[in-house]
């Protein structure tokens, strides 16, 4: 019941801060438009490029052009989800830990893994979401599947899943921000790895495909819910691993927030 | 029991050194040579409730360390701690209701909006009842004379607004202690001397324990009653501020203009130090317990001819400058 409450409070605390951010934002009107037409064009230039590349080919492996178009959909979804909750938590803090600020976290009555989700929280991924949800219609329409109700809740479950995984990944780069001054490798790790997600994984050789089945599990966010899904047989590595997709998710996402609160009590503040 | 117990407390930092050099790229990269960096060692000290506490120290002596240990910031790295009965690091939550802090280096008001946004900000975050809030907000605005630039955004503040502003930021949900690192660097007179004045005003009214750092003595010599003083990372007195001028008034410094100096005659003594002497001023810091004025006057006489003098009681600065100047010799 406390543990309810507390929920509850971090929400609304999320949308006092939200609402703060929108009026702070509004000063930088211009710059903010500007940002989200830049980043959907960026993102609709490479599904056009995408579309042309596997309709020249016919098929990647198996996949024709709007099923992997289909698989970026649902990764640029997840990402967006989780983007608008951790993007700014991994963007900040290495600056706030290098400059000393984080101290403000620290003496302030709350927790701070759900502060800093509460106060960092983003309007700017609506770009990356209302691009994935058009494009997922017309690759389901394109494909001739019809939107049934059973269909709707199978893909709010499988991006569900995928926004915890992305988030999870969000908090490991994060959370690397305690331990070492620059986070550079880290968030290319993951950024590599968002890149192979936008692809069927089974066209990638063997050990990038076991990396991001095992280690990075970024094949759970959308390749292999969506084999299952679509009914493909391909050639990957690993048999049919959809149904464990939420497994993975959680405990993914369990470790990293156990990881990120590990990393929090490394933090050395700097001198003033 | 006191509300704020230190005993015994250390704090060392890992730092790693970097070897300069291309040959030793390899060598900073995959065992980089470390070295332990005794910010705080072994201090002890008592506050009790409703103190007004000034720490004095030169650049790294340890005041921030102690004072982020203080707050629940820093693990120290041995002794213990208690605030109002909890241990502030390990009971980080509860202890930051209990407390304020400003840190004048940094800021903790959002750029981007007005002060009146931060300050409903800390409302939601520290729980504050509205009544309580709204009379508070009213109160600070009118003392600190911040109506004027309430409603603009921080970042077109100048920098003592900005700092009246954290400065009632840290004091909106009422802590019982208020913990102050340098909040007026950098502030002409006017704002100095309105901070002070809502400090002194919060002890009195509200009883609020206030620890402050500060470099500028007149903060210390007009708000605290006690100050410590820390030099790299040790205590060198802990007492009232009146106890600390006794002990260390004991030096006063008197100047003199002259048209002419006596040559051949060597005034010099063991009681009487010259600081300056150039283009007809002299400055000497003599002990005034091992001899009078009239003593002085006579001695100097007897090699310059004097026009006219002065004899100024050393300020604070004074006697901690001499503090800093012993230990330096150490």
């Amino acid at each position: 019941m406390k543990a309810l409450e507390e929920i509850i409070w971090y929400l609304r605390l999320t949308f006092v801060f939200t609402r703060k951010a929108i009026k702070a934002m509004l000063t930088y009107r211009f710059s903010f438009l500007i940002n989200c037409i830049s980043q959907a064009m960026d993102y609709a230039v490479t599904f056009l490029l995408m579309w042309v590349m596997v309709s020249a080919f016919e098929n990647m492996n198996g996949w024709n052009a709007y099923e992997v178009m289909l698989l970026y959909a649902f990764s640029l979804f997840a990402y967006g989800i989780a983007g608008a909750f951790f993007f700014n938590i991994m963007n900040n803090l290495p600056g706030q830990i290098w400059k000393g600020d984080f101290d403000d976290v620290l003496v302030k009555p709350v927790k701070v893994l759900p502060y800093l989700l509460s106060s960092n929280f983003s309007c700017n991924y609506i770009a990356h979401l209302t691009l994935s949800v058009i494009v997922m219609g017309i690759c389901f329409r394109a494909l001739e599947i019809p939107l049934t109700v059973w269909l709707l809740m199978k893909i709010i479950r499988i991006l569900a899943f995928g926004s915890l995984l992305y988030g999870g990944f969000f908090l490991f780069v994060s959370g690397s921000a305690f331990l070492v001054t620059k986070i550079d490798a880290m968030d290319n790790i993951m950024f590599f790895f968002r890149e192979v997600s936008f692809y069927p994984l089974s066209i990638f050789p063997k050990i990038i495909q076991v990396i991001a089945t095992v280690l990075v599990p970024y094949g759970f966010i959308n390749f292999y819910p969506l084999k299952e899904l679509l009914g493909k047989r391909d050639s990957a590595y690993f048999g049919d691993l959809a149904s464990w997709s939420p497994f993975v998710a959680i405990l993914f996402f369990f470790i990293a927030c156990l990881f990120f609160n590990k990393s929090t009590k490394r933090y050395k503040s700097s001198g003033s | 029991m006191s509300l704020i117990e230190v005993e015994h407390v250390a704090k060392d930092y890992d730092v790693m050194i970097q070897r300069p050099g291309a040959k030793n790229v390899l060598r900073n990269i995959f065992c980089p040579d470390r070295k332990v960096i005794h910010a705080v060692k072994d201090i002890s000290f008592a506050i009790d409730s409703g103190e007004l506490v000034g720490f004095i120290g030169e650049n790294g002596a340890g005041k921030s360390t102690t004072l982020k240990i203080v707050s629940g910031i820093l693990f120290p790295t041995s002794g213990s701690i208690t605030v109002s009965g909890i241990c502030p690091y390990l009971e980080r939550e509860k202890n930051a209701h209990n407390i304020g802090t400003v840190f004048g280096q940094r800021s903790r008001l959002n750029w981007d909006l007005s002060m009146i946004d931060s300050f409903e900000l800390n409302k939601e975050i520290y729980r504050i009842d509205t009544g309580l809030f709204r009379k508070n907000v009213e109160m600070f605005i009118d003392m600190l004379h911040m109506k004027e630039f309430c409603h603009t955004p921080v970042r077109q503040l100048s920098l003592g607004q900005r700092m009246k502003a954290e400065v009632a930021l840290a004091l909106l949900h009422e802590p019982s202690i208020l913990y102050l690192d340098e909040p007026t660097i950098g502030l002409d007179v006017l704002a100095k001397q309105q901070i002070r004045e809502f400090l002194k005003e919060r002890n009195r009214r509200a009883g609020v324990t206030t620890i402050l750092t500060s470099h500028d003595m007149k903060d210390l010599d007009s708000v605290c009653r006690r100050i410590i003083i820390l030099s790299k990372g040790s205590i060198l007195f802990d007492g009232a501020i009146e106890r600390f001028k006794q002990e260390y008034a004991k030096e006063a410094i008197a100047e003199f203009t002259y048209t002419k100096r006596n040559t051949g005659q060597d005034m010099q003594t063991d009681s009487i130090k010259i600081i300056e002497d150039q283009e007809h001023r002299l400055v000497v810091r003599y002990l005034p317990a091992e001899m009078t004025t009239a003593q002085l006057v006579g001695i100097i006489g007897g090699s310059y001819e004097i026009n006219d003098f002065a004899i100024k009681a050393p300020d604070i600065e004074d006697m901690v400058r001499g503090i800093y100047e012993q230990e330096e010799l150490r």
